[in-house]
């Protein structure tokens, strides 16, 4: 069962820049999202104070956001509670050097039902393909392999495509 | 760049509603849940992973409860293939009152056309990933649709101890001829 799954927490006056700053040097090939079992995407987005539009007057910016924001969203096959438990133990240390800059953060011990109380739920969710990321990613493992079987096996007589068949697919 | 993971892209656009705005969107995304030819034209178009729409009325305040906002904020996240501007046209082309649907009760919104000032509008909204991973970074959308039906046919395909060897090229080249495209 898919689910998208967005946290947002208010970032403490001040804080912005420093967080935001740590959060562009996470790396995206070891991001802490990739040992999350049952993650399609995960991102952290930090919005700045000031205007929601850069091109508001002043006189409008009173209605946007009245502080810097953390978002933290992604789109799982788990359920959020175990997902979030499983982020929080790949983070490690950096879950506090990230959410001690937002306002209420009772640490490490008692994160996840915080984070699941700044659950932000959303209105409209669409998926154009509704597997789940094991399945995704299964398919597109196999879609390979069948490709570079087929470009080899395009000569094979019966008994030598059956062959090659049985080693690799082992079907 | 943070907005991107291989092939997939991220985009948040944060962006204040007008009055009456909200109930718009509760008759908008009620109807997109309930009647499949509103959102069908976007999923025949393969390039969008996921999206979701939010509408925040209150948000975390710091002192750890909750603040009401003068005004009502869509917060709109999508994950998708290719560049902002791209998905945007994409969508204007396609579904184009579905597209000014979406946007209209937001604020300054320009209308769809022309592209000029839409872009700027949509630039103005939209908000840098500090942070983005993707699962499958090497694939785009359609490649994951075709994957996904050659797995389906794939498991069609007899085993090889269950037919004779003629049997089974006979399927092998059923199955190529009926899955080449999405190989």
């Amino acid at each position: 069962m898919i689910s998208h799954l967005s946290i947002l927490t208010a970032v403490l006056d001040g804080h912005d820049d420093e967080l935001r700053a740590f959060i562009a040097k996470l790396p995206v090939e070891q991001s802490p999202f990739a040992s999350v079992p049952g993650t399609h995407n995960g991102r952290f987005t930090v919005i700045h104070t000031g205007p929601l539009s850069r091109s508001d007057p002043p006189s409008l910016r009173s209605g946007g956001l009245p502080h810097p924001m953390l978002m933290c969203s992604a789109v799982i096959d788990s359920p959020p509670a175990e997902w979030l438990g499983h982020l929080l133990r790949s983070l490690g240390p950096d879950a506090i050097r990230i959410w001690s800059h937002c306002a209420g953060w009772p640490g490490p011990d008692d994160a996840v039902p915080w984070l699941l109380r700044h659950r932000v739920k959303p209105w409209l969710t669409f998926a154009t393909w509704k597997a789940d990321v094991a399945q995704m990613r299964k398919a597109l493992e196999l879609r390979d392999q069948v490709e570079r079987f087929a470009v080899r096996a395009q000569r094979f007589d019966a008994d030598e495509l059956v062959a090659l068949f049985r080693s690799t697919f082992a079907k | 760049m943070s907005d991107q993971h291989g092939q997939a892209s991220a985009v948040s656009i944060v962006v204040r509603v007008r009055r009456f705005g909200t109930a718009w969107f509760r008759l908008l995304f009620f109807s997109s849940r309930h009647l499949a030819y509103v959102t069908n034209p976007i999923k025949r178009q393969q390039f969008i992973h996921f999206c979701h729409w939010m509408v925040l009325t209150r948000v975390p305040d710091q002192k750890g409860s909750l603040v009401r906002l003068t005004r009502p904020v869509l917060w709109f996240e999508s994950n998708y293939d290719g560049d902002v501007f791209r998905y945007m046209d994409t969508f204007t082309r396609i579904i184009p009152w579905r597209q000014r649907a979406a946007w209209l009760p937001t604020d300054r919104f320009p209308d769809i056309s022309p592209p000029g000032p839409f872009h700027q509008w949509t630039l103005d909204n939209v908000y840098e990933t500090t942070h983005y991973w993707c699962a499958y970074p090497n694939a785009t959308t359609r490649d994951i649709g075709r994957s996904i039906r050659v797995q389906e046919a794939f498991a069609q395909l007899p085993s090889p101890e269950a037919v004779s060897p003629e049997e089974f090229q006979r399927a092998w080249l059923g199955f190529l001829t009926a899955r080449q495209g999405d190989l």
